[in-house]
């Protein structure tokens, strides 16, 4: 039993090595001789890694809000792997770089395994920021919720990126030259930040606003878009948002009890 | 220690031999020319073992022989040297609470070494799994413990410059009243040791094989933070005594623009 935990420990690769991504690795992606050992440890890092950064986004809020947020990381990181996987192989080819579709899918999941990896690094900091904000309910906590939701926001938004760029060697040695592995490498990005926007606006929301209650999931999620949503929020309209709609719908109550009672009083 | 393939979080190879050479990068792959490269070099030199890992030579080589002591850490006796070099920073930060209590005195003699003991201790903790990524991002090859060591070593070298700029703040605090100003004094010695400390760090990780200094400045920015925040949390650390205010929480630029008013 122990030799057989000791050959499982030395056969997984562990988050450093990801995020080292050697010589060996890089020759395992492109000749495809990884056996789906990379791919499992790459998930396996994904999910933990996320789920933890998950926890503390939301842990703020309420435990309950980051056990969602805990489930919902990892599901985020999935389905824009999921949702842009065929996208950015066609994109690749187009560009002049003969990279499959299972090569493209081994390395839009290391990057995010990267990504989770710098997140989970990055929990113990903004874990300490946040038991280091108002409490939702003590004065201050709006103020505190908008720094968090940034801080937060900058710290996946970083990550992302940071996993991406890591993606760079790996597509030069798949496209076979810098300047493809560039394109392809930006494309790719533009991807992600499309789909990523989108899906994170389908789940959110990852921190519910202080006085408002904790919706699992956005009631408008398929009434409006991300971008839609950025653009009314510039332009200063109404907002059909997970946690407006929320609070319209608490208002809306508040006026109706208060013109039944005004209306008992009469 | 391991030299090539993949291997897992606790070092053990997978793919390839164990070898006991230092984890060193071949001089046709390392990056171009840089002003930090004579450093490297003398860093290089010497890296070799340590004659004896006792307090003394331990504080000796952290000053002058700093690369034998990652060698230490790195290749030798690690739990050892890791030990003293906790011992050191503890026995420093202890000194250094004392003299910042001085300005004040009565209970704070006692309360703010204890503080920052565990205040820099905690924030270390916090900032470890980052440093460990961020180091693997940059190229590095080190384990979470030999990142752990390499922290340490460069605390307590912050530490014992900071132990020796103690005889000056001590006479500062003794010749002003205003805490605004004397904050402001140990913000700057804080700043300039640390400066040292990060400078050991960094030349150590670039003799593992990391090459991203962009990495290692992000980090150091993150620690810096999370060190002010920690100076809040413990406050006050300079002033009249007062029981921990865990409870009120308050972001550092805040704190300090209420002691400015």
């Amino acid at each position: 039993m122990r030799g057989r935990v000791t050959t499982l420990r030395q056969r997984f690769i562990g988050p450093a090595a990801l995020c080292r991504l050697d010589g060996p690795m890089i020759a395992d992606i492109s000749e495809g001789s990884h056996g789906g050992r990379l791919l499992c440890a790459c998930l396996v890092n994904l999910t933990l890694g996320s789920a933890v950064f998950g926890a503390v986004f939301g842990g703020w809020r309420s435990w309950q809000q980051g056990l969602l947020c805990a489930v919902k990381m990892p599901i985020l990181m999935l389905a824009v792997t999921g949702f842009s996987a065929v996208v950015n192989t066609l994109m690749a080819q187009a560009l002049g770089a003969r990279i499959s579709f299972r090569q493209t899918l081994t390395a839009m999941v290391l990057a995010f395994a990267v990504c989770s990896v710098v997140l989970a690094a990055c929990a113990p900091i903004t874990a300490f920021f946040a038991w280091q904000s108002p409490a939702p309910g003590q004065y201050g906590d709006r103020a505190a919720y908008r720094a968090l939701l940034v801080l937060n926001t900058t710290v996946v938004g970083l990550a992302g990126v940071v996993g991406n760029i890591r993606l760079f060697r790996v597509l030069v040695v798949l496209a076979g030259a810098r300047r493809k592995a560039t394109r392809v490498l930006m494309a790719w990005l533009l991807m992600g930040g499309l789909t990523g926007c989108e899906l994170s606006w389908v789940l959110s929301p990852f921190l519910a606003r202080p006085d408002t209650p904790v919706p699992v999931l956005n009631p408008n999620a398929f009434r409006s878009n991300f971008f839609e949503y950025l653009f009314n929020t510039a332009a200063g309209r109404a907002l059909p948002g997970p946690v407006n709609s929320s609070l319209k719908r608490m208002k809306l109550g508040n006026r109706l009890t208060i013109a039944a009672t005004r209306k008992d009083n009469e | 220690m391991i030299v090539s393939g993949i291997e897992n979080e606790n070092g053990n190879a997978t793919q390839s031999e164990r070898t006991v050479t230092p984890p060193r990068v071949p001089p046709s792959q390392r990056r171009p020319p840089h002003r930090s490269d004579e450093n490297e070099a003398m860093f290089t030199e010497e890296f070799k073992p340590l004659d004896a890992v006792t307090v003394s030579g331990v504080t000796d080589a952290l000053l002058k022989r700093p690369a034998r002591l990652a060698y230490e850490v790195l290749q030798g006796r690690a739990s050892r040297v890791r030990l003293v070099l906790l011992g050191i920073s503890c026995v420093g930060l202890l000194a250094c609470g004392v003299v910042m209590g001085c300005f004040s005195g009565g209970a704070q003699l006692w309360a703010v070494p204890i503080k920052l003991v565990a205040g820099v201790l905690l924030s270390g903790i916090i900032c470890l799994p980052s440093l460990y990524i961020l180091s693997a991002l940059a190229g590095s090859r080190l384990t979470l413990g030999d990142v752990w060591g390499l922290m340490l070593m460069a605390l307590a070298l912050a530490v014992l410059l900071l132990t020796g700029f103690a005889p000056v703040a001590w006479l500062f605090s003794q010749s002003t009243g205003a805490a605004g100003w004397m904050g402001l004094l140990h913000l700057l010695l804080w700043m300039a040791a640390l400066g040292f400390g990060y400078r050991l760090l960094k030349s150590a990780v670039e003799h593992t094989g990391g090459r991203a200094r962009g990495s290692m400045k992000l980090w150091a920015f993150v620690l810096l933070a999370v060190l002010l925040q920690m100076s809040t949390v413990m406050r006050p650390l300079i002033g009249p005594y007062k029981p921990l205010q865990v409870g009120e929480k308050r972001f550092f630029v805040q704190h300090w623009i209420r002691c400015m008013e």
